[in-house]
């Protein structure tokens, strides 16, 4: 059958039913999402923000710790962020953050262009973002938050989270 | 080019294919949504967990510790609270809840805090009061927990989620 064309605009008092239906991109907006839609996991990105954290009130120490293992088919690193709640004063203390991804067994290896860096020239209370290197994550990558704290005068920073956003399929 | 008249009814046609279309709020369900669509990470608010706990078997400590560092604009839902075994037979008590820091400025609480005597319960679930919900990118939240008395037995291992609902640009 011939496609029919209609010019202009159209509103239909009534409802209107198609045997299938193309949308224009980018036409849904949350307005258009039912209140309980509830719409499947299964059909969404998820974005998850795991993370390693060190209290306050005790100085930033040498730490390693296994934060996420990924699950979706495919995944993507979004972010590195590093917050501080003191930062180190007054002499050379200062530490270093890195993010590592091993994958399929193999060694842990950096995934940012340089390390995050917290010394005496960052204030209090800040979020530091690393550049990233490589952010293709596959299912099974184990990411790792490697923390080397230095120096031998001053005071270190104290209060320490480090967070990797990353968005993964959902199977 | 002005309107066509309304149509008055129900309309059935093959396929639909308009330039631009204006859906009805609350149309689309969940059966509409194709089961791969793997709809942008980027496009959704996420709901955020981050939890703090200190272990079971060991007595509550006084610690601060930040839970979240956010990269957008949000919404707190909810501060959610489970003591596993309360402070027993003296004095010994501990309070904890959440704080706040915006473009670095000072903590301060965001809602009310939780305070565990002896006369709570083991595993049952708390609810802080929020005061302010909103929050913006590059905001921070803490744990302010603080461990106090001198008699009897501290609580040990608790659990506290804060809940965020977070932009994702």
């Amino acid at each position: 059958m011939a496609t029919s064309r209609i010019e202009g605009d159209v509103f239909v008092n009534g409802n209107l039913s198609c045997t299938t239906f193309t949308p224009p991109d980018a036409s849904v907006g949350n307005a258009a999402v039912a209140a309980g839609a509830n719409i499947a996991a299964s059909k969404l990105e998820h974005r998850h923000s795991p993370a390693h954290a060190q209290a306050s009130g005790s100085d930033v120490a040498t730490k390693s710790e296994v934060i996420h293992i990924v699950r979706g088919a495919t995944g993507t690193l979004v972010a590195f962020e590093v917050a501080i709640d003191t930062a180190p004063t007054g002499g050379d203390k200062q530490f270093t953050v890195d993010l590592q991804v091993s994958t399929g067994g193999g060694a842990f290896a950096t995934v940012l262009s340089s390390v995050v860096t917290v010394n005496q020239t960052d204030a209090d209370r800040t979020i530091s973002n690393a550049t990233l290197a490589s952010t293709a994550l596959v299912d099974g990558d184990a990411l790792k938050v490697v923390v080397t704290a230095s120096g031998s005068t001053g005071s270190q920073g104290q209060g320490v989270r480090a967070t990797a956003w990353l968005d993964e399929d959902p199977s | 080019m002005s309107n066509l008249a309304v149509w008055q009814g129900d309309y059935s046609v093959g396929n639909l294919a308009p330039k631009t279309f204006t859906w009805g709020d609350g149309e689309i369900s969940n059966t509409d949504i194709e089961g791969n669509a793997k709809m942008d990470a980027d496009k959704l608010v996420h709901r955020i967990y981050a939890p703090y706990t200190q272990p079971v078997g060991t007595d509550v400590i006084t610690e601060d510790k930040i839970i979240h560092a956010a990269r957008f604009a949000g919404t707190i839902v909810a501060i959610e609270f489970m003591p596993i075994q309360v402070p027993t037979d003296g004095n010994k008590y501990y309070f904890l809840g959440v704080e706040k820091s915006t473009g670095g400025g000072a903590w301060a609480r965001i809602a009310t805090f939780f305070v565990i005597q002896t006369t709570a319960t083991n595993l049952t679930v708390l609810t802080a009061d929020i005061y302010t919900a909103s929050y913006v990118a590059n905001d921070l939240f803490r744990v302010d927990c603080n461990a106090q008395g001198t008699t009897g037995s501290q609580g040990q291992g608790l659990i506290m989620n804060t809940i965020f609902d977070e932009d994702s640009a």
